[in-house]
C-alpha cells in the first residue's frame, strides 16, 4: 500500500510537473556542521562465513565522500549459549570473526569498546523466508516511447501469523544500486506477496542479485525510519537521525538478520 | 476574580437597559441592493440626529433599530452605494425596507455616496477582516484564476503554506486550525490539485470575512481562523448568464428570480481543461492519464411572507487524477444547508440551520485491483437569535450540535489472494456549543463585544478506542452505538473591546480562548488529500488556544487612507507532533505515533492601505514567531514551528488608468520556512546517508515574488458587460525553492544541495462576460 501512494504522489508530481513547467537547480545553502560521531554497524547472518562489524566517523556534509574509519575500538559478539567472539580487524575499520553462521532464533549482543564508552546492543535473528521467483515489468515513463524503464520484483512466502519484516537490496552486476526498500506484512500476512526491489533502469543482460533480509521490528524500525528521510512518503517535514538499537546512542544498527537471495540474468 | 465582577456588572447594565426601554419606537427592515435585489451585509443606518447612534445590517441584511420617539432622518448607506435618506416620523416602530444602488462613476458629483466607512476604526472587532469581493478581482493570480484562499494570504498574519497554495497559516496556526465554512458548512479539504486552487470559485462567493483568532463567541471549533464564506443569493429581479474562459479553467454562471423579489435563484458551475492536453499527446502513459477538477455551487431562497425566508444551498466539488492504467485518486467535498430565517419580532431575529458536509477520497492501485476509501463526515444543527435590544446593545445567542464521523481506511482488493481487506474502526463524536454574547457601546466611544461559548465533545460509539501506556502497550475498550466516551467541557471565554478616543482613532484589545477538537496529521511538507483526520479521544486531548491581541487604528484624510498596528500573543496546549518513523497511514493505532506539546506564536502586523481615489492598494508587513516544545524534540527546548516566518511584506497596487482599463501589481516577500537540513553524513549499508542535528535549525531560501496584471473591460452596458484580464505570474521570473534535495555527485564524490522550484514566468489570459435578461424597451418607458 505504502508503494502505491508513493507512486501516486511522484505521478501527480510529474503530471504537476509537465503542467507546471518544474525545474531543479543545485543550490547554495549554508549548512550548519555537527560534531563527528560514531557509526557502528553490526551483522550476523544465517549464511556461511564471518559476523562483521564496520566502524567509521560521521563528516561534514561538505567534505568528500570519503569514509573515515575507526580503528582503536574493541569489538564483541556473542550469543544467548554463552559463547564470545573478539573480532579482529580485517582492514582499517572492518571487524570480522572466527568463521561462523548465525542461527536463526538466537539473540546476539554486540559490545563496542572505543574512547572509554562501551556500546551495547542485541538482535535476535528471525527465521528466513522462502523467496519464491523473480520478474520484472516495463514501465513507461512520461519521456515519450523511448521512455522506458525495468525495475524487479521479487515473490515471497510470508509465513502466517507472525510478523514478518523485511529489508531489500539490489546488486546488479556484483554492485550495490539503489538504496534499500523495506516491508512490513501488516497488512498482508500469510499471503505469497511480490515486494519491488529497490533499483530501476535494468538493462538486458544485467545480473540481479536481490537480497530479501528478514530483520527484527527494532531493525525494521530502524531502516523504515531511515527510508522515511528518503522522501518515498512525501518529503518529511521533520527527517531526523532513524532511532537505533544501540546504547548509549549513537549512530548505525546492530543486526542479526537471516538472508535469503536470488539471482538471475534479465532476459528481456 | 476582577473579570467576573466585571462581567456581572456588565450583564446587569444589560439588562436594566432592556428593563427602562419603553416609551420608544423599533425601526426594522432588510437592506438590499436595488439592481439585483441582494440583500447587503453590513450596510450601515445612521440617525442624522443622534450623531453616534447607528446599526449595521446582519448577515442576512437585517437591520433593527430602537430608538426614543421622535422626529428623525435615517441615513443608510454601503460602499459604493448611493446614500439614502428616509425621514421617520411615528409613535410606532415600522419596518423600512431599503434598496440602495451603486453610484455610478457618471452620477458621482450629483448624488452623495457612500464613502469607506469607519466601521474599522469603530467597531470591537480585533483581528477580523471582511474581504472585499469586488476588489479581490483586480489582484493578478496564478493562471488568472481569482482565488479568495490566495487573495487573503496578501493581508498581515497570513502566509501561505507554500508556493501557490491554497492552505495558509495564521498568526503561526497550523493549516488545519483554520476553520473555513461555505455558508456554515464545514469544508475540510478547500484545495484543488494538489493546492494550486481553492474549491472557493470566485464567481459564487456573495462575502467573505476572516478573524485571525479572536472571533465571535457563535464561532468555535479552530485554533487559528475562521473564514466565512457565504454564496451569492442571486438576482432576484432579472435572469443573468456570467462567465469567463481562462487558461486553465472557465466557468459558468445563472441566476435570476424564482418569483419576482420572493425568491431567486444562483447555480454555478466551473471545470479545468488541462488534461484535455494530455489528449493530444503521442505517449500512451499521458493519453490515458486523467487530471481535472470541477466544482458546483448552487443556492436558492425564498422568502414567505414578512417574517420566514429560507435558503438552501450546496457545494459538490471533484478532483480526479488517474496515471495512465496504474493508479489514481479522486477526491472532494460536498456541503449542503438548509436554513431558515425568522423574524420573531421587530427587535428578535432567528436563523436555524441544518448543516451537512462530507469530504472522502479514493485511491485505487490497478495492478493490485485496491482501492482504499476514506471519508469525512458531520451532521449538525444550528440556531442562532439576534436580539437587537436597542441602537447601543445587542445579544446573541445560540447553540450548535454536530454528530462527526470518520472512515480513516477502508482497504478492498479484487484479489484477496494478496491483499487482505482490511477497514479500521470508524470513529465518532459528538460536539456541541452554546454560546451568549453581548455587544454594546458605552459614552459613543467605547465599543465591547464579551461573551462565552462552551464546548462539549464526546466520543461516540459503536467503536473500539485505544488506551497506551508510557511503554506502548494498548488496551482497548468498546463502545456501543449511543454510549459515549471519554467527554471534554471547556469554556471558551471571548472578549473585545474598542476605545475610540478620538474620532477616527482607536485603540482596541482582545482576548479569546479556542478549542479544536478535530485534528489533521500530516508528516510531510506538501498537503494531500489523503492526510488523515481525527477526533479528540480519550488519548488526544483537546487543542486549547489563548490569544491576547491589542492594536492601534487610524483613518486619516477624509478615511481615504488606513493605518494598524496589531500585537498578538498565542498560546498553545495539546500541539500534536509525530514519532520518529510514525506510521500515519492505514494505521488502526495512529493514536500512538503522536507526540504532544506546547506552543506559543507571537508578532507585530503592520497594516496601511489607501483604500478611495485612482491608486489604490495597501502594504502588509508582519515580524512574527511561533514555536513549539515537545519533551522527545531537541532535548525538550523551544524550537521554530515548520510556520514560523520572521518576516512576510505584501504589496498590492491597483491603478484605474481609465475608467474602462486597470492595472495591478503585487510584491510578496516573506522568510524561508523553517526545515531540517543534514548537518553531516555518514554510510549506512554502504550507502551514504544525511546526519540531521537540532529539528528546524535551517531555512529555505526566502522567498520572493513579482505578479502584474491589467483589466480591460471591453463593453459595459446595462444588460451586456465583457472584460479581458491579462496576467504574469513571478515577472521576474524568481526561482523559489518548493522542495530541497540532498543528492550524491557520484564523479566529484561530493554531495549537493538542488532545489525544485515550480515556476518561472506564468502568463496567462481569461475573458469574463456577464449578460442581464432585461427587457430594455419595457425600461426606457
Amino acid at each position: 500500500m505504502k508503494n502505491s501512494i508513493v507512486k501516486l504522489k511522484l505521478g501527480l508530481m510529474v503530471i504537476a510537473g509537465i503542467l507546471f513547467t518544474s525545474c531543479q537547480e543545485k543550490i547554495d545553502l549554508n549548512l550548519k556542521n555537527a560534531q563527528s560521531q560514531l557509526v557502528i554497524e553490526g551483522i550476523v547472518t544465517n549464511q556461511p562465513g564471518a559476523f562483521g562489524v564496520a566502524l567509521t566517523k560521521s563528516k561534514m556534509y561538505d567534505e568528500d565522500n570519503t569514509p573515515v574509519f575507526v580503528i582503536d575500538a574493541t569489538v564483541l559478539i556473542s550469543d544467548d549459549g554463552g559463547n564470545t567472539d573478539t573480532l579482529k580487524q580485517a582492514q582499517p575499520g572492518i571487524y570480522v570473526s572466527q568463521p561462523k553462521t548465525g542461527i536463526p532464533g538466537t539473540t546476539y549482543t554486540l559490545k563496542v569498546w572505543h574512547e572509554n564508552v562501551l556500546y551495547q546492543s542485541v538482535s535476535t535473528m528471525p527465521a528466513p523466508v522462502q523467496v519464491d521467483s523473480i520478474y520484472y515489468q516495463v514501465v513507461a515513463g512520461f519521456g515519450g516511447p523511448d521512455d522506458l524503464s525495468r525495475r524487479s520484483f521479487v515473490i515471497i512466502n510470508d509465513p502466517a501469523n507472525v510478523p514478518n519484516y523485511y529489508v531489500l537490496k539490489t546488486y546488479v552486476n556484483s554492485k550495490l544500486r539503489g538504496s534499500i526498500r523495506v516491508y512490513s506484512d501488516r497488512l498482508w500476512d500469510g499471503k505469497p506477496r511480490n515486494l519491488r526491489a529497490p533499483s530501476s533502469d535494468l538493462e538486458v543482460g544485467d545480473t540481479v542479485t536481490v537480497e530479501v533480509r528478514c530483520v527484527d521490528k527494532a531493525v525494521f524500525d530502524y531502516f523504515y525510519e531511515l527510508d522515511q528521510n528518503n522522501g518515498n512518503m512525501g518529503q518529511p517535514a521533520a527527517p531526523a537521525n532513524p532511532t537505533s538499537n544501540i546504547n548509549p546512542k549513537t549512530l548505525g544498527y546492530f543486526s542479526a538478520y537471516s538472508l535469503t537471495t536470488i539471482t538471475d540474468i534479465v532476459k528481456q | 476574580m476582577l473579570l467576573r465582577r466585571f462581567l456581572s456588572i456588565l450583564f446587569f447594565l444589560s439588562f436594566s437597559v432592556v428593563l427602562f426601554a419603553q416609551s420608544k419606537i423599533t425601526i426594522s427592515g432588510t437592506v438590499k441592493d436595488g439592481k439585483t435585489g441582494e440583500e447587503l451585509i453590513g450596510a450601515t443606518i445612521i440617525v442624522s440626529e443622534l450623531p453616534g447612534t447607528g446599526v449595521t445590517t446582519n448577515a442576512y441584511g437585517f437591520y433593527s433599530l430602537t430608538l426614543p420617539i421622535g422626529k428623525y432622518n435615517l441615513l443608510y448607506k454601503y460602499v459604493g452605494y448611493e446614500v439614502i435618506k428616509i425621514p421617520i416620523d411615528s409613535l410606532r416602530g415600522k419596518e423600512v425596507n431599503v434598496s440602495l444602488y451603486q453610484a455610478s462613476r457618471a452620477l458621482n458629483e450629483v448624488v452623495v455616496s457612500a464613502k469607506k466607512s469607519d466601521e474599522n476604526v469603530k467597531s470591537a472587532d480585533v483581528s477580523a477582516v471582511r474581504l472585499d469581493i469586488k476588489q479581490l478581482e483586480k489582484v493578478p493570480v496564478l493562471f488568472g484564476e481569482k482565488d479568495l484562499l490566495k487573495t487573503i494570504q496578501l493581508l498581515p498574519g497570513i502566509q501561505p503554506a507554500s508556493e501557490g497554495n491554497a492552505g495558509f497559516y495564521v498568526r503561526g496556526g497550523s493549516n488545519d486550525q483554520n476553520l473555513i465554512l461555505l455558508d456554515e458548512a464545514t469544508v475540510y479539504n478547500a484545495s484543488h490539485l494538489l493546492g494550486f486552487f481553492s474549491t472557493f470559485n470566485n464567481d459564487a462567493i456573495k462575502d467573505a470575512t476572516i478573524y485571525k483568532g479572536n472571533m465571535p463567541a457563535e464561532f468555535g471549533g479552530r485554533l487559528s481562523s475562521v473564514l466565512d464564506v457565504k454564496m451569492k443569493e442571486g438576482n432576484n429581479r432579472n435572469y443573468v448568464l456570467s462567465g469567463g474562459i481562462g487558461l486553465i479553467a472557465s466557468r459558468l454562471n445563472f441566476e435570476g428570480p424564482i418569483v419576482k423579489d420572493k425568491g431567486s435563484f444562483f447555480i454555478s458551475g466551473r471545470r479545468t481543461y488541462a488534461d484535455l492536453f494530455l489528449k493530444l499527446s503521442n505517449n500512451k502513459q499521458l493519453r490515458e492519464s486523467q487530471l481535472f477538477f470541477y466544482d458546483l455551487n448552487a443556492k436558492a431562497n425564498y422568502r414567505f411572507g414578512n417574517r420566514d425566508r429560507v435558503f438552501v444551498s450546496g457545494y459538490f466539488g471533484k478532483d480526479k487524477f488517474k496515471q495512465g492504467d496504474r493508479f489514481g485518486i479522486d477526491y472532494g467535498n460536498a456541503t449542503a444547508t438548509a436554513r431558515w430565517n425568522h423574524i420573531f419580532s421587530e427587535k428578535l431575529f432567528s436563523n436555524t440551520a441544518f448543516i451537512f458536509n462530507d469530504f472522502n477520497y479514493t485511491v485505487s492501485v490497478s495492478q493490485f485491483g485496491i482501492e482504499l476509501r476514506s471519508l469525512i463526515r458531520d451532521f449538525g444543527l444550528k440556531e442562532d437569535l439576534e436580539f437587537f435590544i436597542n441602537s447601543k446593545n445587542k445579544l446573541k445567542a445560540g447553540f450548535q450540535t454536530t454528530f462527526h464521523s470518520i472512515v480513516p481506511g477502508e482497504v478492498s482488493s479484487r484479489d484477496t489472494t494478496r491483499i487482505n481487506n482490511l477497514a479500521l474502526t470508524r470513529s465518532y463524536g459528538l460536539e456541541t456549543s452554546v454560546y451568549g454574547q453581548h455587544e454594546f457601546s458605552l459614552w459613543e466611544k467605547v465599543n465591547v463585544i464579551y461573551g462565552l461559548r462552551l464546548s462539549i465533545f464526546s466520543q461516540a460509539g459503536p467503536g473500539r478506542y485505544y488506551t497506551f501506556n508510557e511503554f506502548g502497550d494498548v488496551d482497548t475498550f468498546s463502545l456501543k452505538f449511543g454510549q459515549f466516551g471519554k467527554t471534554y467541557v471547556n469554556p471558551e471565554p471571548r472578549f473585545s473591546m474598542s476605545y475610540n478616543f478620538v474620532k477616527n482613532m482607536s485603540f482596541k484589545v482582545a482576548y479569546s480562548r479556542n478549542v479544536q477538537n478535530l485534528h489533521l496529521l500530516s508528516n510531510t511538507t506538501t498537503s494531500f488529500p489523503t492526510d488523515r483526520w481525527i477526533m479528540t479521544s480519550n488519548n488526544v486531548k483537546p487543542e486549547i488556544a489563548d490569544q491576547v491581541s491589542a492594536g492601534y487604528f487610524l483613518n486619516f484624510y477624509k478615511d481615504m487612507f488606513e493605518f494598524s498596528l496589531e500585537g498578538y500573543y498565542k498560546d498553545l496546549r495539546n500541539q500534536i507532533d509525530y514519532k520518529n518513523g510514525a506510521v500515519l497511514r492505514i494505521n488502526e493505532t495512529v493514536e500512538s505515533q503522536l507526540l504532544y506539546g506546547i506552543g506559543r506564536a507571537y508578532g507585530l502586523e503592520f497594516f496601511f492601505k489607501k483604500r478611495t481615489g485612482k491608486l489604490t492598494g495597501w502594504v502588509s508587513y508582519t515580524l512574527a514567531r511561533t514555536e513549539r516544545k515537545f519533551a522527545t524534540v531537541n532535548d525538550e527546548t523551544w524550537f521554530p514551528a515548520r510556520n514560523d516566518r520572521t518576516h512576510d511584506l505584501n504589496i498590492v497596487l491597483m491603478y484605474d488608468i481609465t475608467p474602462r482599463i486597470n492595472v495591478s501589481l503585487t510584491w510578496i516577500y516573506y522568510t524561508g520556512l523553517a526545515a531540517t537540513f543534514p548537518s553531516g553524513k555518514y554510510y549506512v549499508g554502504g550507502n551514504l546517508v544525511p546526519f540531521y542535528g537540532p529539528r528546524n535549525q535551517d531555512r529555505f531560501p526566502d522567498y520572493h515574488r513579482l505578479d502584474v496584471g491589467a483589466t480591460f473591460i471591453l463593453k459595459k452596458r446595462k444588460n451586456w458587460e465583457h472584460d479581458l484580464n491579462i496576467s504574469v505570474y513571478n515577472l521576474y521570473a524568481w526561482k523559489n525553492a518548493y522542495t530541497i534535495d540532498f543528492k550524491v555527485d557520484e564523479n566529484t564524490n561530493q554531495t549537493y544541495a538542488e532545489m525544485t522550484y515550480l515556476f518561472r514566468i506564468v502568463p496567462s489570459i481569461s475573458y469574463n462576460f456577464k449578460f442581464s435578461f432585461i427587457d430594455l424597451k419595457k425600461k426606457s418607458k
